[in-house]
């Protein structure tokens, strides 16, 4: 029994819950990422794969868990019991779900669920005129506290030492120690990127592609525009909670706050970031399940349906459709947008992630 | 106002998005001097090709429906005259009816009700469509 396997059970076990309550996100008409006309939410074997899923993911627990602690006690081989759990509980998970998948698009595939209804795309082109602006004054407030870290950094630049402490241990000394110079530009740089980020997608979001449900389209462009005020509303007070963060860490790093204070204000750091946390997923889950409320509740129109569009999506997660103009495509599981690889700028993009990610670790093997 | 396009009808999508607006337009949802989207936005909604879109208000351009402007994208725009093919499709749509011996009297019951609702609807104070009735 080591510290190693206690992460290693807790890891997994985050892992199991996350892939629980995931399910919650998904659309009625989404299950597991497949398609389905309104009508058939409440077949049978959707019930079925549900359970099924779940029961699986409790398996999976119980199997990573005593697994680990096999290689724990018995081999006390920290490089299995950690990477090694972890990464076997995501697989895992992964086969639990793609079975889940399969499954549901079998059925509908056999069932022929969509015969007889009218697969439609529809677009409400009254709305598109007046893209719901927030008002960007409410990044001001982030935009303030990026200014004063700057500033701190170059005021306290000229005073500092050469060497600075960036990484304390639990005792709250020093352990890690940073060249100014570097420092200079590794604290504002993440604020700069993340308000930017912020505030990129606050100005995106009401201009983003609009495709309403024709099965229930009044309803749908009303929970729409409220999402996306919503989502306008939370991303300036995100940006704002994170360059305050920041703005505290590079005044300890600064020596404007007194390192002795480490100890007081990581607490205080955290527990900000957990407020941030929390506060996003309770926003985005009420967000979710009022949609799926929604759904359930209004009478839906029978005879026009949303369009299966499982043939654009590969395996359920992209997106590749060389006629859709769009770059950005909203996720039909969980929340946020993924890149259309039919797009030229899409394949750009994904091929320049890659490209960022296979440099970044070949210059950590290098450096080794 | 709501668009919508069948990906696998028969019927070519530009058609679609043609007969709709001419539909919006008649039953008073699109009065003149709305816009319409611009086709880039149009077709980034409905997840289709430029082309389609660039068809479609070509088309109802030539028709003298649209107004076409570079920055703003299209503006309802009505020109009075008839297009030249309305009469010969007018005629191919009445032949198809008296083909299958429809009589004249219903025919143009038909024709009557439609266009009644038309004016129905161009009388609805808040422009709705009732897609349940559809």
């Amino acid at each position: 029994m080591n510290a190693a396997y206690i992460l290693m059970s807790l890891m997994s076990l985050l892992l199991v819950v996350f892939a629980w309550f995931w399910t919650s996100l998904m659309a009625k008409t989404l299950p597991f990422g497949v398609r389905i006309p309104p009508d058939r939410i409440d077949e049978p074997i959707i019930q079925h794969v549900y359970r099924d899923y779940y029961t699986g993911l409790i398996v999976i627990l119980l199997l990573v868990e005593a697994a680990g602690w096999f290689f724990a006690t018995s081999y006390n081989s920290l490089p299995i019991a950690t990477t090694g759990g972890i990464f076997v509980t995501l697989l895992l998970i992964y086969l639990d779900f793609y079975s889940a998948r399969r499954r549901i698009a079998q059925a509908k595939k056999s069932g022929n669920w969509y015969a007889g209804l009218r697969q439609v795309v529809m677009a409400d082109i009254s709305s598109n005129q007046q893209p719901a602006h927030i008002s960007l004054l409410w990044f001001i407030p982030a935009f303030i506290i990026l200014i004063a870290m700057i500033i701190v950094a170059i005021v306290r630049y000229p005073v500092l030492p050469q060497q600075l402490p960036t990484h304390f241990g639990i005792d709250g000394q020093p352990n890690r120690w940073t060249d100014k110079l570097v420092a200079l530009w590794t604290l504002p740089l993440p604020a700069i990127f993340t308000t930017a980020l912020l505030f990129g997608l606050a100005r995106y979001i009401p201009q983003a592609r609009q495709q309403v449900d024709p099965a229930n389209p009044e309803a749908d462009v009303a929970y729409q525009h409220e999402l996306r005020h919503r989502t306008s509303q939370i991303l300036p007070l995100l940006a704002t909670m994170i360059n305050l963060i920041l703005l505290v860490i590079s005044m300890i790093t600064f020596g404007i706050l007194p390192t002795s204070n480490v100890n007081a204000v990581v607490p205080v750091l955290m527990v900000m970031l957990l407020i941030v946390i929390i506060g996003i997923m309770v926003y985005l889950t009420r967000t979710i399940t009022l949609r799926n409320q929604r759904q359930t509740r209004t009478q839906p129109n029978t005879k026009f349906v949303a369009q299966d569009d499982d043939r654009y999506w590969i395996a359920g997660m992209f997106y590749y459709n060389p006629d859709d103009p769009a770059l950005w495509i909203e996720k039909r599981m969980g929340i946020g947008w993924t890149v259309n690889l039919g797009n030229p700028w899409g394949k750009v993009f994904i091929i320049s992630v890659v490209a960022i990610i296979l440099v970044s670790i070949g210059m950590r093997a290098l450096v080794r | 106002m709501f668009l919508m396009i069948e990906i696998d009808s028969d019927k070519p999508i530009y058609m679609q998005i043609r007969d709709q607006v001419i539909e919006g337009i008649a039953s008073g949802q699109l009065p003149p001097g709305t816009s319409l989207p611009s086709i880039r936005q149009l077709a980034a909604d409905f997840g289709i090709n430029l082309h389609t879109v660039n068809k479609a208000y070509d088309l109802l351009e030539r028709e003298g429906f649209i107004q076409l402007r570079r920055k703003t994208g299209a503006v309802v725009q009505i020109t009075p005259m008839l297009s030249d093919t309305w009469k010969e499709r007018q005629r191919a749509l009445l032949a198809e009816a008296y083909a299958k011996n429809v009589s004249s009297e219903e025919i143009l019951k038909n024709c009557q009700l439609i266009l009644q609702e038309f004016a129905e609807q161009h009388a609805l104070p808040d422009n709705s469509q009732k897609w349940s009735e559809l």
